[in-house]
């Protein structure tokens, strides 16, 4: 993320939305809860249809599958901190935490460490089969696949977690390339790797 | 971040230590490098009596020459001035932990 806080582009307000991009708004308010439509998809929602078929696309990501959500925050945790994507690192500790994450799960994530993310063998191998996906996709050998199959890794478990890389990289670049800022509803500290709001609750 | 060794005798200085060092060959525009950084970074870290070092394999060319550096990244492991063990390409933090322990291993074992 650039040392400039202020966008590229112009981030329309939910409240000034019409049309399409009132409606992309809409949807990612009734599933993210008001006052959560974040700046990623406020920058989609230059291109309304994009920023719907993006959000569709996290939806079936996350809302279908057998790959536990959790799994799926943790890739785009470390993801996020490869791509050196400040925001989308609170982003998805965010909702590592609001998948029953602790703070060392989250911190797990951030430091590639698959064994210590709280998840089952088959998640922890399918997470580093992940990020070695991501490094080299070409380097991929077969033997790397018979490895999280013979944990219990199937087909669909293994583009399932493809999926997730690709989509992680994929709003990184946009967030980062756009500068789109971070989101008022995020309270991660990445210095402290903390959640700040926890001050406030304790 | 790893320090670019600039020299043949600053190499051979580096790897002659009594303790592992991991020297990573690289090159410019490698961009598998690039995404291998922050796995040795925090590999590094995690495993705390390795040292990592890089060499410009397009630089340092009589030194990848010696150790046959024929694409980037390549990774050889040194003990005492000699080469233990070597990889080519990506690998995450999780496979490179393995690695050192696999030899730091076998030197508490010798």
């Amino acid at each position: 993320m650039s040392d400039n806080t202020e966008p590229y582009i112009d981030l329309t307000p939910t409240d000034a939305a019409t049309g399409d991009l009132k409606k992309l708004y809409d949807d990612l308010e009734r599933v993210r809860g008001k006052g959560r439509v974040s700046n990623l998809f406020k920058g989609y929602g230059k291109f309304p249809a994009l920023g719907q078929a993006n959000f569709t696309r996290l939806n079936v990501l996350l809302g279908q599958g057998n790959l536990s959500v959790k799994l799926k925050e943790a890739v785009m945790v470390a993801l996020a901190e490869i791509n050196h994507c400040l925001y989308c690192v609170n982003f998805h500790a965010t909702a590592m935490k609001a998948q029953g994450a602790s703070l060392e799960e989250i911190s797990a994530a951030r430091t590639f460490d698959p064994h210590n993310l709280g998840l089952s063998a088959k998640e922890a191998a399918l997470f580093d089969f992940a990020l070695k996906a991501n490094g080299d996709p070409h380097g991929v050998k077969r033997e790397d696949v018979e490895a999280v199959r013979a944990l219990g890794a199937s087909d669909a478990d293994l583009v399932e977690v493809l999926e997730t890389v690709n989509t992680g990289n994929s709003f990184n670049l946009f967030a980062g390339a756009l500068n789109v800022g971070a989101d008022d509803f995020l309270h991660y500290s990445l210095e402290e790797s903390r959640f700040l709001d926890d001050d406030k609750a304790a | 971040m790893p320090r670019l060794l600039s020299s043949e005798t600053e190499f051979a200085q580096t790897v002659a230590a009594p303790t592992i060092t991991l020297v990573e060959f690289t090159g410019p525009n490698c961009i598998i490098c690039k995404r291998l950084e922050p796995m040795i970074d925090t590999a590094a870290q995690r495993a705390g009596e390795v040292d990592v070092v890089k060499v410009d394999a397009s630089e340092l060319t009589g030194v990848a020459e010696q150790h046959a550096i024929r694409s980037v990244p390549t990774l050889i492991l040194f003990r005492d001035g000699k080469a233990l063990d070597r990889r080519t390409g990506f690998a995450t933090a999780a496979e490179l932990l393995r690695w050192f322990d696999e030899h730091a291993s076998a030197e508490a074992a010798s």
